[in-house]
């Protein structure tokens, strides 16, 4: 017996509709997760009985519990791994030192590296890292040259797994 | 019995919660760039776990912010100080770059996702500029980050991209935090990309299955 007063589809619904007033572009990409489907097997019966039974693929729709499933993975991947891949660079970029190029050659920690002669500093401290937004090419302007990967608080991240894992029972059936 | 009022609150708690839809709005443009900054990382990680501290630097000065090129560019362009890092092992020195456009055997040219070259040929390039030659390639990595299944199509690209790389390149492979069941499969002939699926931090076995590949393969080709 159900543990909820809705059907897999309401629930579907009701998650789509959520989405999509606060985030239409997001609500798309989950829309468009579903909307790909699933490859199955599928056995013919054979019409006589010397025939062998012949397995083959087809495309089918997912059902409504298993595009739940599929939404929830969405949500996964932009609240959970997005943020956990930005944390993930800052810790292993922490870890590396930054090359300074050395005007002379008094400085200590000198590391003689194909033509040039280092300076190596910030091993194990953080790194700012940033991604490039207006591109070397792009002729139209975005308002903003590049963007701060900021890491996030890893206590935050796993109160939104609890979120997403309190929505999974709610959308398990 | 849960209610539709309880999935809409636990929807909204998720929606509102400062590592929800706030925190996605803000990184969304540029979530490809963020997993080519992870698998990067995972570079750097295999490095270091050689015995080796990788040194960040910019093609203009000391990379302080470390820039990610936002598409494909040139390993010479100063356009900004776009960031790569170089390390040394056994005598022979590379670099690892993301977002370099390299020229395949074919003289067609090639945008490699992160890539670990030899560091002669990113140096002569940057001296005398010019695309990198497939040649040059030591590892080569197309990263994808993708919240449905992963586009087979990318899969299929990517081979034709590493043929057309020559044989000099010692390792590469497919890196996404989804998968494709059929792609699993189209990467299973000898020479064709690894397929590093669900490469992401809640799956520390394949992350650690990339890092080892690395590892391994830097030590086998600077071991002579």
């Amino acid at each position: 017996m159900s543990d909820h007063d809705y059907t897999p589809e309401q629930a579907l619904e009701t998650l789509l509709r959520k989405v999509g007033e606060r985030d239409p572009i997001l609500a798309e990409r989950i829309r468009i997760a579903i909307d790909a489907g699933k490859d199955i097997s599928e056995t013919e019966v054979p019409r006589t009985r010397k025939q062998k039974p012949r397995t083959y693929r087809r495309k089918v729709a997912y059902s409504h519990k298993e595009a739940l499933a599929v939404a929830l993975g969405v949500l996964r991947s932009h609240f959970i791994e997005l943020p956990l891949f930005i944390n993930s660079a800052a810790a292993n970029f922490a870890e590396a030192a930054i090359g300074i190029p050395e005007p002379t050659r008094r400085q200590q920690a000198i590391m003689s590296h194909g033509s040039d002669a280092l300076i190596l500093k910030g091993a194990g401290e953080p790194k700012q890292l940033q991604i490039e937004l207006q591109t070397e090419t792009q002729l139209s302007n975005v308002n903003e040259d590049t963007l701060n990967m900021e890491p996030v608080a890893e206590g935050l991240i796993e109160e939104e797994q609890a979120n997403l894992r309190r929505l999974e029972e709610l959308t398990s059936f | 019995m849960a209610t539709l009022t309880d999935l809409e609150n636990a929807i909204d708690t998720l929606l509102n919660h400062p590592a929800g839809l706030g925190q996605y709005q803000l990184v969304r443009r540029v979530e490809d760039k963020a997993y080519e900054a992870y698998v990067f990382g995972l570079c750097l990680r295999a490095v270091r776990q050689l015995g080796v501290t990788p040194v960040l630097r910019g093609i203009s000065g000391p990379p302080t912010p470390f820039v990610f090129r936002g598409g494909p560019g040139q390993i010479h362009s100063t356009a900004r100080n776009y960031g790569y890092a170089t390390f040394s092992l056994n005598g022979h020195n590379f670099e690892i770059h993301a977002g370099v456009e390299f020229c395949g055997t074919s003289d067609m040219t090639h945008e490699v996702d992160v890539c670990i070259i030899r560091a002669a040929e990113a140096e002569a390039c940057r001296i005398e500029p010019d695309d990198p030659r497939a040649a040059g390639l030591f590892a080569g990595w197309e990263c994808k980050f993708y919240s449905g299944n992963l586009d087979k199509v990318l899969g299929r690209a990517f081979v034709g991209l590493m043929d057309d790389m020559g044989t000099n390149a010692r390792l590469s492979g497919m890196c996404s935090n989804s998968v494709h069941p059929q792609l699993l499969d189209y990467f299973k002939p000898q020479r064709r990309p690894y397929p590093h699926f669900k490469l992401t931090p809640l799956e520390p076995s394949n992350e650690d299955i990339f890092v080892n590949l690395v590892k391994a393969e830097l030590k086998k080709m600077t071991a002579a």
